[in-house]
């Protein structure tokens, strides 16, 4: 980690707190309504912060600097530990710090951090209760599927292309929101010029 | 801190949470015992509280550990129903997380002073994380102020008249920058 000057601690702390706001307000707001891929909103909520803060954050694992804090203050603002929200912050923004790296900001590096972090959250709630429930949830999930599949009398390869699709939608919905994130970047980009020079006054 | 602590409480750690819970209680359960008889100088080191503490999350272990071994034949327990799945995976869970709990209190109290300032601050970052964390808590109502004025303003303004979608958002990561640092001076 480099040594953050000022204006790094600064900007880092801006953007944190932004990413905060998002998951204090909407991540609350949709966990009481219990809609179904709600992981897959905050995500697409966290490129659309991630991607253009890459813009003003350079310095070394900035990014992650700024999703731990996110992560943290998440846990003071919300009620009640959220650890499984922490954890899926922390690990988007490694992700994009990992993509992202010294504020490089380009259609490409945009669209595959998006589709990254959406690989992650369609990966997330598996692994986070493998982590609480141990092995047995995979076993309760399989047998689920079987009986599913024995209900409506379909081959259980059926249930394999369903994830599959619904992974591809994930990809696709984050490769997007990662253009998206790039043109807000690019505007942000013509925006800070003028910033930088009262900032650093 | 003994290496054999360290390897038999990451065991306990990852036989509770990958392998079978009854494995980790057990492994627990013994490792308190042999702590306490042989190795007492250490055990006797812990506050009172954590000792009771420890002590009364075993008792809770062994009482709820005992009837999920049992797979639900054992109902004496405060007459509660085992072989009920939900419940019993709830149990289970909670037996989790106090397996966890209380190797993680073994473990500071094996490393003593392994949390204090002077070995945080060795940690990279740490310190700056502390500036960051602080700063973007001073921040975070004022941002929270910030976006939803904004939000307003847009919603407010005439539909033909506003702004795109990202022009609008690089508009609000702009003047957060701005105001907020404008709120710093």
């Amino acid at each position: 980690m480099g040594t953050l000057n000022k204006n790094d601690i600064y900007r880092t702390a801006v953007f944190a707190s932004l990413w905060t706001v998002s998951e204090v307000v909407a991540g609350t707001a949709l966990h009481m309504m219990k809609l179904p891929f709600r992981g897959l909103i905050m995500s697409v909520l966290a490129i659309i912060i991630l991607v253009p803060s890459a813009v003003y954050i350079r310095q070394k694992n900035g990014l992650l600097m700024m999703g731990a804090v996110t992560a943290a203050m998440k846990g003071v603002f919300t009620g009640g530990l959220s650890i499984t929200p922490m954890i899926a912050i922390i690990s988007e923004s490694l992700i994009a710090n990992m993509i992202l790296k010294k504020g490089k900001v380009n259609i490409f590096l945009s669209f595959m951090c998006g589709a990254a972090i959406t690989t992650y959250t369609f990966l997330h709630s598996l692994l986070s209760q493998l982590l609480f429930l141990g092995w047995d949830i995979y076993k309760v999930y399989m047998n689920i599927f079987n009986e599913v599949t024995s209900i409506f009398n379909i081959e259980i390869e059926n249930v394999y292309v369903l994830l599959g699709v619904v992974y591809f939608i994930h990809i696709l919905l984050g490769g997007l929101a990662g253009l998206f994130a790039n043109t807000v970047a690019l505007k942000l980009q013509s925006l800070k010029a003028g910033h930088d020079e009262v900032i650093t006054a | 801190m003994r290496i054999y602590h360290s390897i038999l409480l990451l065991i306990i750690i990852c036989s509770a949470v990958f392998l079978r819970l009854e494995a980790a209680v057990i492994l627990l359960v013994l490792t308190t015992v042999y702590f306490s008889v042989f190795d007492k100088p250490v055990f006797v080191r812990i506050s009172k509280l954590r000792k009771k503490l420890s002590i009364w999350i075993l008792i809770f272990l062994l009482l709820i550990v005992n009837p999920i071994l049992t797979n639900g034949d054992n109902s004496l327990f405060m007459g509660l129903n085992y072989s009920n799945e939900a419940f019993s995976r709830g149990l289970r869970m909670i037996t989790r997380f106090l397996l966890i709990i209380t190797a993680f209190n073994y473990f500071r109290i094996y490393n003593p002073g392994i949390f204090a300032p002077e070995k945080l601050n060795k940690i990279p970052g740490l310190s700056q994380f502390t500036l960051v964390f602080e700063e973007a808590r001073v921040m975070f109502p004022r941002t929270k102020q910030l976006v939803s004025g904004a939000w307003l303003k847009h919603r407010e303004t005439d539909k033909d008249k506003r702004k795109g979608p990202a022009d609008f958002i690089a508009g609000i990561f702009s003047e957060l920058v701005e105001k907020q640092h404008e709120n710093k001076q």
